[in-house]
């Protein structure tokens, strides 16, 4: 509580009553809340433009799941994120269970086999899983009390992840399969890993790569990273996505083309322009200062997430934040890194701009995780 | 905890952050035009759109040349992803390999096949998978395949005229094709977006000719006739209708179909009545006789000594085909004398003859309004040899086109005036707008031409040329025997060019024209193989055109006259009389009132008065002036406005022309 009584000569009245929910919640940072729902907003907007050519309008059924989404996440700000932990396992166990049913009695859509359909909802297990793993795997990691870890606890942690990971590998969804790594990663950086184990961890995934790709990966995964290394090899194949996202982007110019009026994505050039490409419909029509403003708010979440990760003194609540805002930025950083043709094409879609029920309302939950840890930092120990 | 490895982990995504706003930065406002470009060539495409071109009608509206829609076959190279399976699917239309060199370039548009018929284009169709396309454009169609061939030419594959009346009114007829930009999305569809850049295309004009595809089948049907019968190399024929210079039929032999001109050689391409020169012996006596009536030397009454078979010239021998002793001019013409005609042009003087020559318009383009005319040969006077007004006489040692020798012989039937001969006759879609009648020049007085008409006629009623004879028309014309010229070897013994060119009726005439043959064998006497074939063109020509005959039946035709004494401006005179007259007195009553005698006989108009020729058109004017034997004067174009003199003026004290000025309804 040192840091706690350091900051209190500021805030020194409030000392008194410190543990009053009222004011508690005014001490709370609410960055990524904000940002969560400006950029639902901008992502509304844009899948309404997006869909002009599509067969339905998908931006109603967006706006259930950010509305949802946002319920969600007054549910989970609203219990000790410490009772969730205690949890975990039990989330853990019903996210496998899903990750194998899913691979028995999944919809097959677009390649991968990802998807239950309950009515006129389908709903993606993995991104579900993923809270699940972040929440064992930083209660499993808050258990280890030194600064270093031990090969077998490294051990450990990996087959936290890699459970889930593996199942998702099988439902060929790779690029959520991926966003295990950097929770994982994340976790341990902060954990502590020597640089030694680093050194062989990317030897390891080296050899993994390797390995994958001459085993692991079937032709049209091969063909895409392929196509991203030489994009105008082929102008219909993979490298096809990545010429037209990038033909969209650099139509914008400083201000854009104007709302609905981009040619790329109204004349269906630019492929999954309401989920994987948003960005780039919004670059077309709004030009760099639309994706500027969009920068901002992913960068006020990260800053205000990392800035919570930074003052939080309970170990599994910062571990969570971290395992939570690490995929975060992976999903944010990897699909605008893709959209502008720096990193291979994979189904990454962007966090709260692109359509999707599962992920959005993930990203709340998240989001709610996040506020969770923040908002009851004081209460323990 | 690491709170130092937390920092760097932010460190390492806002670094993120920043290279990817540094990449937007670099696509979006540096690269812009590169990629906005890119976008616009993806997503807009100018489509051309080519109108048809103009339709050539004939003189009474049948369709000559037309155009018609047909589909033509192009692929998008871009757009085919896998090139042996479009090859597979069209293999068995195309060549493979041609198909593969096409899908091979790296455009967005490449032809296949153009112009494809109707099967071939939906086995096209159904055979055609993604990236293969179809277009309309428009093909030329001659309906009436191989007639006028060489007047209307042909059109290349791009509908360029390539030859004919294609090729001079390329820019009237050829349409402007239209641009049009399109968008189209990414699946190809085309979305035609209202903003975007259009040029209206401008449809072709049409054009209306005075060639009358009736006259022009019988033409030529008589033509090859006439080929197979004589064993002719070629031929040709060429009708003009004398009063207005315009072109009724015009006929080459061989000929070719220029919906397929390909198929034939180029020789069968020209049109030798403009194209092709050739020494025309005696047809151009006519001349000969004209330059010396013209100067006055020449009594008609008093005979010429033909010297029996040959004169002596300079030294050089020039024979006769036939012995001959004294000749009237008017025998020199039946009889066709080349002493004769020699002496004719000798005591004409070099001067004039060269003069008249001129004037008929020999040594110069006719002004037709045909590609690559030839104007012929003469000699300018300062190089002719001593010889030369004597070769010149009958017909050698020059050349001319048949369409300058027949205009020729048309001033004589139209009274003196050299008209520039045309075949269009309006041009434009709504508004038919005849050219006004160009008088290129007068060439000889009305009373020698009268003279000439006269001796021509004989030539037919007692001369060389009574083949050529019409049944119930009066006729006259000119035979011509011409020895070929084998470059410097001489004339050849057994090679002729057989011609005729005459018209009909003599008084009031509704054709001339001339019957041209290369080398018929072994009958070659222009008399035997030339001048039938004008008999029965011209037989059947006047009967189409509905001219009136002259008289009932052959026997009526008198050969010599009764004198009689007559009023100027007596109605009802028979033509016998009137011939009559000419021929006894011609000569010495024009000389006292040269300009009215022909007014004076009309048949058709009892009452005797002027007709009324308001609202007309310009070729009804002409038609209704010949059957009262009047000279028409036109004044401007379209429909008569005014005349002169009035209606119902007697024609007694009316000159042998009536002037009439001519509009368009609501145009002062």
């Amino acid at each position: 509580m040192r840091r706690f009584s350091r900051a209190s000569p500021r805030i020194g009245h409030l000392q008194a009553d410190e543990s009053s929910p009222l004011r508690r919640l005014g001490n709370v940072h609410w960055g990524p809340l904000a940002a969560a729902l400006l950029l639902s907003l901008v992502g509304l907007v844009t899948i309404h433009s997006a869909s002009a050519e599509l067969p339905i309008d998908h931006f109603p059924k967006q706006a259930l799941w950010v509305a949802v989404g946002v319920f969600a996440l007054a549910v989970v700000f609203s219990i000790d994120y410490h009772r969730l932990l205690a949890l975990a396992p039990i989330f853990y166990g019903i996210g496998l269970s899903l990750l194998v049913l899913v691979l028995i009695f999944g919809h097959n859509s677009g390649g991968a086999k990802s998807w239950f359909l309950v009515g006129p909802i389908s709903i993606q297990p993995s991104e579900f899983a993923k809270l699940a793993t972040a929440l064992l795997l930083s209660r499993y990691l808050a258990g280890v009390k030194k600064p270093f870890l031990t090969a077998q606890e490294i051990a450990i942690a990996g087959l936290i992840t890699g459970l889930p990971m593996i199942l998702i590998a099988l439902e060929r969804d790779l690029g959520s399969a991926a966003m295990f790594c950097p929770m994982l990663a994340g976790l341990l950086l902060v954990c502590g890993v020597r640089w030694r184990q680093i050194l062989i961890a990317a030897l390891m995934s080296l050899v993994l790569a390797a390995g994958l790709w001459n085993f692991g990966l079937r032709q049209y995964q091969r063909a895409r990273i392929m196509s991203f290394l030489s994009p105008d090899e082929d102008p219909l194949g993979a490298g096809y996505q990545v010429r037209q996202s990038k033909i969209a982007v650099g139509s914008g110019q400083w201000l854009g083309r104007g709302y609905k009026q981009g040619t790329q994505s109204q004349l269906r050039f630019l492929p999954a322009r309401h989920t994987d490409f948003i960005v780039a419909v919004l670059a077309e029509e709004w030009g760099y200062a639309g994706v500027l403003i969009i920068l901002s708010l992913y960068s006020l979440f990260i800053v205000s997430a990392a800035k919570i990760a930074m003052r939080g003194r309970d170990r599994a609540g910062v571990l969570l934040v971290v395992g939570l805002l690490g995929v975060f930025c992976f999903h944010t950083l990897y699909n605008m890194a893709m959209v502008v043709g720096l990193l291979p094409i994979t189904g990454i879609p962007l966090p709260f701009l692109s359509y999707g029920g599962s992920f959005t309302l993930a990203n709340y939950l998240a989001t709610g995780l996040i506020l969770n840890v923040d908002f009851r930092r004081y209460v323990n120990r | 905890m690491k709170q130092f490895r937390l920092v760097m982990l932010s460190v390492l995504a806002g670094a993120w952050i920043c290279a990817i706003a540094l990449r937007l930065y670099d696509l979006q406002v540096r690269k812009h035009d590169h990629y906005l470009e890119r976008a616009t060539r993806q997503q807009q495409r100018v489509v051309m759109l080519y109108p048809p071109r103009g339709t050539i009608f004939d003189a009474r509206g049948r369709e000559l040349a037309v155009s018609v829609e047909v589909s033509s076959v192009a692929a998008d190279p871009s757009m085919i992803e896998d090139p042996t399976e479009t090859i597979r699917a069209l293999g068995g239309l195309v060549d493979p390999d041609h198909l593969k060199k096409v899908l091979a370039s790296d455009r967005e548009f490449a032809w296949i096949e153009r112009k494809l018929d109707l099967p071939r284009a939906n086995a096209y169709r159904e055979a055609a998978t993604k990236g293969i396309f179809f277009l309309q454009e428009s093909k030329r169609y001659y309906p009436l395949r191989s007639l006028a061939a060489q007047v209307l030419g042909y059109v290349g594959t791009d509908n360029g005229g390539l030859a004919g009346l294609e090729f001079l009114y390329d820019r009237v007829v050829t349409s402007e094709p239209g641009q049009r930009t399109v968008v189209r999305d990414a699946r190809l569809g085309t979305v035609l977006h209202p903003g975007l850049k259009k040029e209206k295309a401008k449809p072709g004009q049409n054009l209306y000719l005075t060639l009358d595809a009736a006259i022009q089948h019988l033409v030529e049907r008589e033509l090859a006739k006439a080929i197979a019968s004589s064993g002719a190399r070629k031929g040709m024929i060429v009708v003009l209708e004398p009063n207005t210079g315009a072109v009724l039929a015009m006929a080459s032999y061989p000929t070719f179909d220029p919906n397929d001109f390909g198929a034939a050689p180029p020789s069968h391409w020209r049109n030798q009545v403009v194209q092709d020169a050739y020494e025309p012996g005696s047809t151009f006596k006519m001349v000969t006789l004209a330059a010396a009536l013209e100067t006055g030397v020449v009594d008609p009454l008093e005979t010429i000594d033909c010297e029996m078979g040959g004169i002596r010239l300079a030294g050089v021998r020039i024979s006769d085909h036939h012995p001959f002793g004294e000749l009237t001019a008017r025998q020199i013409m039946a009889k066709s004398s080349n002493v004769g005609a020699i002496k004719l042009g000798l005591a004409a003087g070099r001067e004039q003859l060269f003069g008249t020559i001129r004037k008929f318009g020999f040594g110069q383009p006719t002004g037709i309004d045909l590609p690559s005319e030839s104007s012929g040969i003469l000699r300018p006077l300062e190089r002719w040899s001593p010889l030369s007004p004597a070769y010149i006489s009958f017909g050698q040692a020059l050349s001319v086109t048949a369409l300058q020798l027949t205009n020729a012989f048309g001033a004589i039937a139209n009274g003196g005036r050299l008209l520039e001969p045309y075949i269009v006759e309006s041009i434009g879609a709504e508004e038919r707008r005849r050219q006004p009648r160009k008088v290129a020049g007068l060439t000889i007085s009305p009373s020698s031409v009268r003279q000439v008409r006269s001796m021509l006629e004989s030539v037919v009623l007692e001369g060389t040329a009574k083949a050529a004879a019409v049944p119930g028309y009066r006729v006259a014309g000119k035979t011509g025997t011409a020895q070929k010229a084998i470059a410097g070897k001489g004339y050849a013994a057994n090679k002729f060019i057989a011609s005729f060119v005459g018209f009909a009726p003599v008084k009031n005439p509704a054709l001339v024209a001339a019957v041209v043959l290369d080398e018929p064998w072994p009958r070659y006497h222009g008399g035997e193989v030339a001048a039938p074939v004008f008999q029965a063109i011209a037989s059947q020509i006047l009967l189409y055109l509905g001219v009136r005959p002259d008289r009932e039946g052959d026997a009526l035709w008198p050969e010599s006259p009764a004198p009689q004494q007559r009023r100027r401006g007596t109605p009802a005179a028979s033509p016998a009389i009137r011939v009559a007259r000419l021929d006894s007195e011609g000569v010495r009553e024009t000389s006292v009132d040269g300009m009215s005698v022909d007014v004076s006989t009309s048949e058709v108009t009892p009452q005797g008065t002027v007709p009324d020729f308001a609202g007309l058109s310009a070729r009804q004017a002409v038609a209704l002036s010949a059957d009262i034997g009047l000279q028409v004067g036109l004044n401007g174009h379209g429909f008569v406005r005014r005349q002169s003199p009035a209606p119902g003026t007697p024609l007694e004290v009316v000159n042998d022309t009536v002037e009439v000025w001519l509009g368009h309804p609501g145009v002062m």
